[in-house]
């Protein structure tokens, strides 16, 4: 028994070194794939030499998690800080020379220079020019605002193809796992793969996992719909192409439950979806209240009263239900995208600019300068002083009322920068924790390059050690061959 | 005394050695044959009555035995139906005609018919879970069957039971209006197999009902279940469930859905591990059995000998467990061609019992056992017998020369 025995031992021997050889190599040649986790050979003993028994993958379920959390909330973040960034460039930035508030300051400017020479017809028209660029930044910031909707809702959507494709992806994945793990073979590269998917997933939509039997895994949003359980449950969404200011965007359902949008500058939205959510739903319709409230004041501020001092009528400024004037401190939605010029004051619409200095634009009864002096400017000073004058604005649009029209445009700036620079904060704090968790886990499960090549040497070693085995039992039997003669 | 019986005894002698010469060839010739057991040669004296004065010499009797108990080496292989025995005991196989033989040779692959079948063209016998859990026959080979596998036959396992373990907000608001598919507090859903292996996705929708009131210490914590069908968003017949909650947030009483589905299938949904805790809805784990149809994928061999299937899902199901028999002598054995023993009146009657039990050995599966020779053994033994051999033929050269000189005695 004894020589034919130690040969099949470090013919044994060899195999292992040959199998652990190829566990080192596949471990060095993917040390730079964040989703790889480390393997190690699992030795058992048998009678005939020991035997590999196992290849285990090194996992930490709780890193894992932790940085699953930590991607969500970053995602959800970098979307949210990324939005907020194109609003504020496209409608109202402090930097901004079309925002309403710069275009309100240019108004009250001409008012005033127009007022200090009442005579002069060109100040009239660089006046009424001037609340054209103002209703232009109007209109033009509607429309951005609810482009910008449209362009979230077909974002949402390829994301929810996205993320259905990645769910059934995750589908064949796990079969194979559940399928190896039964079968007792190695499964390392479906688990990779299952992890892998799982953090790309977990970009769009806040993940937590319920693990079966067999490493069956369930996978539910962190508000307990489910994502995939056996099957992949359909994430459906359609998109509207077009906005308006009174529509309301369609939800994202998970398995027939509604997606929650998230809260907040510092977002408490995990995943990209709920990200954009808020921003279609709570941060783009909320700065669109702000500019109808503020196109609202611009027409209260405007109004004109007649000879007696009441019945206003709608002034410099109108909109489709004028002359009328729209209730006083109610919102009207989408007003911002509807108000004009009156067309009796423009000029370019056969207008009389002087009618903003002597009244008179919704007839003669509302004229204040009645004997047509060139020099009637207490009107046109009294439109500037309107503009300061703190008015009541619709509370549903997030800023403190009474406030004065200019205050309000500013204070519109400022509701925007302050979401902003939540946002980016929100946004540093949770890049921060979601790279620290990256690199805990990678330190837990990642491949260190140091020990796989001190474990090479030593394989090296081990291989020569048993082939030399093999050539000692060789001549010994070649010995006892040369003795039988 | 005589030249002619001391001749013989050197002849004798001769035998003897070319015996264990041939054993020793059968042995190196078999060095890598899997299962095969060496043969040895023992030897006993014949006597033949002398007197004081004269002494009769007598011979040597030769008895070959063969280590059928002694262990090979195990040797690891990359094909499942390779058995090995680790321990006492042999498989049991079938030859051509029929007849139950033992073996230890365990290098099984599937013929054309899906039986297993050795290098040594034997098919391996074992008892079939078609009727059940089988029992091992203790004294005979009744009940044996041919192990056959056939790859294209389906599968499919309805669903029986599932369970759903978890936790509901305690302080989700009373539901207004009747619970219904699209009025609910929490939703979530769940696979299940039909009778015809058919995927069936149910929606569970939980709705709170009632709530205990804190300030008058009235009222209960009550959830409404209700399962609907998705593929006819209908409500399932017995899909309701009542779960009334505890001030400690756990269940008062069982809860339970038994759904009876129109082809006659009942799966009950346990809902007994749901809680009512301050916390978010959460589902910590939920599972239904069952399993979609299938085709055999691969065959599993257990340390215990059962032949599991394994099916595309990655499900498993016994289909055959492999007996292990065992002689009280196993060495006594009748050794016939082809690695395989049978009885033989010294060896004892053969008893049959399972892989682990009651003395025999583990199956080991993915192995084959190689033969218990040692090269080494052999030809020291060779070298051993030839010197034997040739001063054995010297005693007869002797004896020869001696009776050429008595002949010359008489010219």
């Amino acid at each position: 028994m004894s020589l034919t025995s130690a040969l099949s031992i470090a013919q044994s021997a060899l195999f292992n070194t040959s199998r652990q050889t190829s566990v080192v190599s596949r471990n060095i040649s993917d040390a730079s794939n964040p989703d790889y986790a480390r393997r190690t050979s699992i030795y058992s003993s048998t009678n005939g030499g020991a035997r590999i028994s196992e290849i285990r993958r090194a996992t930490n379920e709780a890193l894992f998690r932790q940085n699953l959390t930590a991607l969500s909330g970053w995602q959800a973040q970098a979307s949210m800080s990324g939005g907020l960034d194109t609003l504020q460039l496209r409608v109202n930035g402090p930097d901004n020379a079309t925002s309403p508030a710069a275009k309100l300051g240019v108004l009250q400017e001409a008012l005033q220079t127009f007022a200090a020479t009442p005579s002069n017809v060109t100040l009239g028209e660089n006046a009424v020019e001037a609340a054209r660029g103002l209703v232009r930044s109007l209109n033009n910031g509607t429309q951005a605002i609810q482009s910008y909707r449209a362009e979230l809702d077909a974002e949402i959507k390829v994301s929810v193809d996205d993320l259905n494709r990645l769910l059934a992806e995750f589908e064949t994945v796990n079969k194979e796992v559940v399928k190896g793990t039964r079968a007792g073979s190695d499964i390392s590269d479906a688990m990779d793969a299952r992890d892998s998917l799982l953090k790309k997933i977990s970009q769009y939509v806040p993940v937590s996992t319920v693990n079966r039997p067999d490493n069956d895994m369930m996978v539910l949003t962190a508000d307990g719909a489910t994502l995939f359980e056996t099957i992949a449950r359909p994430v459906t969404f359609t998109a509207n192409t077009t906005y308006t200011a009174a529509m309301t965007g369609n939800a994202i359902y998970v398995d027939g439950v509604p997606l929650a949008a998230g809260t907040g500058g510092n977002t408490t939205a995990m995943g990209s979806l709920a990200a954009k959510l808020q921003m279609r739903d709570v941060v783009a319709p909320q700065m669109q209240r702000q500019l109808d409230e503020t196109a609202r004041g611009l027409i209260e501020a405007f109004a004109e009263t007649d000879s007696s001092g009441a019945n206003p009528l709608a002034g410099l400024f109108t909109w489709p239900g004028g002359p009328a004037l729209p209730t006083s401190g109610t919102l009207v939605e989408g007003l911002a995208g509807r108000i004009t010029v009156n067309a009796a004051v423009d000029s370019e619409k056969g207008g009389d600019p002087k009618l903003l200095r002597d009244g008179g634009i919704n007839g003669a009864a509302y004229v204040k300068n009645t004997s047509g002096a060139a020099s009637y400017s207490s009107t046109l000073i009294a439109y500037t002083q309107k503009l300061d004058e703190p008015i009541a604005f619709d509370p549903a649009a997030g800023i403190a009322s009474p406030r004065s029209l200019t205050g309000y445009t500013a204070d519109s700036i400022g509701w925007l920068e302050a979401l902003r620079q939540d946002a980016a904060r929100g946004a540093e704090a949770k890049e921060a924790l979601s790279v620290r968790t990256a690199t805990a886990l990678s330190n837990e499960i990642g491949v260190n390059m140091d020990e796989e090549m001190a474990l090479l040497l030593e394989l090296e070693h081990s291989y020569e050690a048993s082939a030399r085995l093999m050539s000692v039992v060789d001549e010994m039997l070649a010995t006892l061959m040369s003795i039988a003669r | 005394m005589s030249l002619y019986g001391m001749m013989r005894t050197g002849v004798s002698g001769m035998n003897a050695q070319a015996n264990r010469l041939s054993t020793v060839a059968d042995n190196i010739a078999n060095s890598s044959t899997n299962g095969y057991k060496r043969a040895k040669t023992e030897f006993s004296t014949l006597v033949i009555p002398s007197t004081q004065g004269s002494y009769n010499s007598g011979g040597v009797q030769t008895t070959v035995r063969t280590s059928i108990s002694t262990q090979g080496v195990l040797q690891y292989t990359t094909s499942v139906t390779d058995l090995a025995i680790k321990g006492d005991g042999f498989f049991v196989v079938q030859n051509p005609s029929g007849q139950p033989l033992l073996t230890r040779a365990g290098s099984f692959v599937l013929n054309s018919e899906g039986e297993m079948v050795n290098a040594g063209g034997f098919r391996l016998l074992g008892y079939s879970y078609a009727n059940g859990d089988p029992a091992a026959t203790a004294n005979g080979y009744a009940g044996l069957e041919p192990v056959k596998i056939t790859q294209a036959e389906l599968i499919a396992t309805p669903t029986a039971n599932g369970f759903l373990k978890g936790n509901l907000p305690a302080d989700a608001p009373v539901l207004t209006g009747a619970p219904s598919a699209t009025n609910y507090t929490q939703k979530t859903s769940l696979v299940a197999y039909g009778t015809m292996g058919e995927e069936m996705l149910f929606d569970v929708y939980m709705s709170k009902t009632s709530a205990y009131d804190s300030s008058t210490g009235t009222g209960v914590d009550e959830w409404q279940v209700e399962v609907y069908d998705r593929a006819t968003g209908t409500l399932v017949p017995g899909g309701t469930a009542t779960m009334t909650f505890d001030n400690t947030g756990a269940l008062t009483a069982p809860a339970t859905a038994s759904l009876a589905l129109a082809s006659g299938q009942t799966i009950e949904l346990d809902l007994n591990d749901m809680t009512q805790l301050g916390a978010p809805f959460d589902i910590a784990d939920a599972a239904m059995d069952g399993a979609p149809p299938s085709t055999i994928e691969s065959v599993e061999i257990g340390t215990d000998g059962v032949i599991y299937a394994q099916y595309a899902d990655g499900s498993f199901k016994p289909l055959y467990r492999i007996p292990v028999a065992s002689v009280t002598s196993p060495d006594q054995l009748q050794v016939l061609a082809g690695n395989v023993f049978t009885e033989s009146p010294n060896s004892g009657p053969v008893r049959i019992g399972f892989a682990g039990n009651g003395g025999m050995g583990d199956i080991v599966s993915g192995a084959v056992e190689n033969s218990n020779v040692d090269i080494a053994q052999e030809l020291t033994e060779m070298i051993e017998s030839q010197r034997s051999y040739t001063a054995n033929s010297k005693v007869f050269q002797t004896g020869s020369d001696l009776m050429e000189l008595l002949v010359n005695l008489k010219r």
